[in-house]
């Protein structure tokens, strides 16, 4: 155990860098609002260049100004513990939590790939680059990057996804989150991995922010429901707990403004049976089952509230 | 920061032992102050280049002196501009500090930064000095690029990061 009174000095000593990074990070948004502002005046005496400083301003607009200010508001006024949503960089609220999983990464890697799930790349400059050519040409990039939803104050560990008739605007993808150790969902339900499926359903302009992202389809259910289908379909060795009435019903919008909507019905997957090394390898099924909610392979338990 | 004591974006990915990695913040931020530093660059060329035209203006207490005194002008000039090259210097060399992750070089570019904003925008909203590319657009430009990119949250992790990382290495015994 380290010493009380360092412990308490150090803490001092960290809260004042705080205090001093957030004076910077808001003067910051404050002198972007006033480099907005500059560079509209600007553009307005300068007759053939209009378009190529309104592009500019766009850039500047969407992707410094507003997500700065995002950050100082949603800092302030949007819950950071767990409330079933995702968010994102900017601090939005984003996609709904709509899945759990049960099992190691190993599990959860065989089974989403035995059920035709590709693992998305990591965003860097050649994913992106590589994500923007495959648009324009209409050409399939299959592994293409998710952009980063954080849930736990971080990214997420890995996503999957399915792309839908070669055209990359289109896909399902599902992000996975593991818990921090001991932690519980609502309710007191232990799960090793949380994840966020919607399904991609165009290219368009964020509502809050004015970039560009994909929308997603307002019925995140189906979405839900397609992944929880799929693996199951695949991987027979597979337990689904769903817990009725997870979250209340609702009707809301994600980060980048689409509708969404759910049940609020939240399936926890249950992969402790199935092989890490491979589906079809099955021998040892069954044997790694042995928590608190474990399931029978291939069986669907529900969970109801009090009524 | 409330709620999950999680640890921060990047702890959890590398390990004790794996430098953290580079946020684009950081890199951009750099570049940014390079920039800077290339423009006031630009400057020493401006004056160099139509030395006599400068020279003519300079003026101490109140009187000019040239043609009377044209090396005296000449000397506060080449100070002037030795200094100013000095400053540019430092800059860089500030730059590189804050490239590797240096919190204490973020912080005093920030300031810097923000301090050069902070005259433009007394200078714009009392004085009413007209900023445009002609004027002094870029570099204010350029000043708030600087202060939004080091002050992203990515920047501070880095560089908190990187000291821990240091104090680590320098406590360990051996």
């Amino acid at each position: 155990m380290p010493n009380p009174s360092t412990r308490r000095s150090g803490r001092r000593r960290a809260s004042s860098g705080a205090v001093l990074d957030s004076f910077f990070f808001v003067l910051a948004g404050l002198s972007s609002v006033w480099l907005a502002v500059l560079l509209a005046t600007e553009s307005l005496g300068l007759g053939w260049g209009l378009l190529w400083f309104a592009v500019l301003f766009w850039a500047l607009l969407a992707y410094l100004v507003l997500p700065r200010l995002h950050r100082i508001l949603t800092r302030l006024y949007v819950p950071n513990y767990f409330i079933g949503r995702t968010r994102t960089s900017d601090g939005l609220l984003g996609d709904p939590v709509n899945l759990a999983v049960n099992g190691s990464a190993e599990q959860v890697h065989a089974a989403l790939a035995a059920a035709g799930w590709t693992r998305a790349d990591d965003v860097t400059i050649r994913s992106s680059w590589r994500i923007i050519t495959s648009t324009l040409r209409r050409r399939s990039y299959l592994q293409a990057p998710v952009s980063p939803l954080l849930l736990f104050d971080r990214v997420q560990d890995f996503a999957y996804q399915q792309e839908v008739a070669n055209n990359p605007a289109k896909r399902h993808h599902v992000r996975f989150w593991r818990c921090p150790a001991g932690w519980m969902l609502p309710g007191g339900h232990r799960v090793d991995w949380v994840a966020a499926g919607t399904f991609d359903r165009a290219v368009g302009l964020s509502l809050f922010t004015l970039q560009v992202t994909h929308k997603i389809d307002e019925h995140t259910d189906i979405e839900r429901d397609h992944i929880v289908a799929s693996i199951r379909q695949a991987v027979p060795q597979t337990g689904v707990v769903l817990i009725r009435d997870f979250a209340t019903g609702y009707h809301s919008r994600n980060g980048g403004g689409d509708s969404i909507q759910t049940d609020g019905d939240l399936p926890v997957i249950d992969l402790r049976a199935v092989p890490p090394a491979g589906v079809t390898a099955g021998v040892t099924a069954g044997v790694t089952a042995g928590g608190t909610t474990a399931t029978e392979p291939g069986a669907v338990v529900e969970l109801t509230g009090l009524s | 920061m409330t709620g999950v004591d999680a640890p921060a974006p990047g702890d959890t990915v590398t390990g004790a032992n794996d430098p953290p990695r580079r946020p684009a913040s950081v890199m951009g931020g750099a570049l940014l102050m390079v920039a800077r530093a290339i423009t006031g660059g630009f400057v020493i060329l401006t004056v160099l280049s139509r030395w006599d035209e400068f020279e003519a203006t300079v003026v101490v207490e109140g009187d000019r002196l040239t043609p009377v005194d044209a090396s005296a002008a000449a000397t506060v000039l080449g100070w002037l501009l030795a200094g100013y090259g000095l400053l540019l210097v430092l800059y860089l060399g500030l730059t590189a500090l804050v490239f590797t992750g240096r919190n204490w070089a973020r912080v005093l570019a920030m300031s810097m930064a923000t301090v050069s904003i902070l005259i433009s925008f007394t200078d714009y909203a009392l004085n009413g000095a007209q900023i445009t590319l002609r004027t002094s657009l870029v570099s204010v430009t350029i000043d708030i690029l600087i202060l939004l990119a080091l002050s992203s949250t990515n920047a501070r992790h880095y560089a908190r990061a990187v000291r821990t990382r240091r104090l680590a290495r320098l406590t360990r015994p051996g």
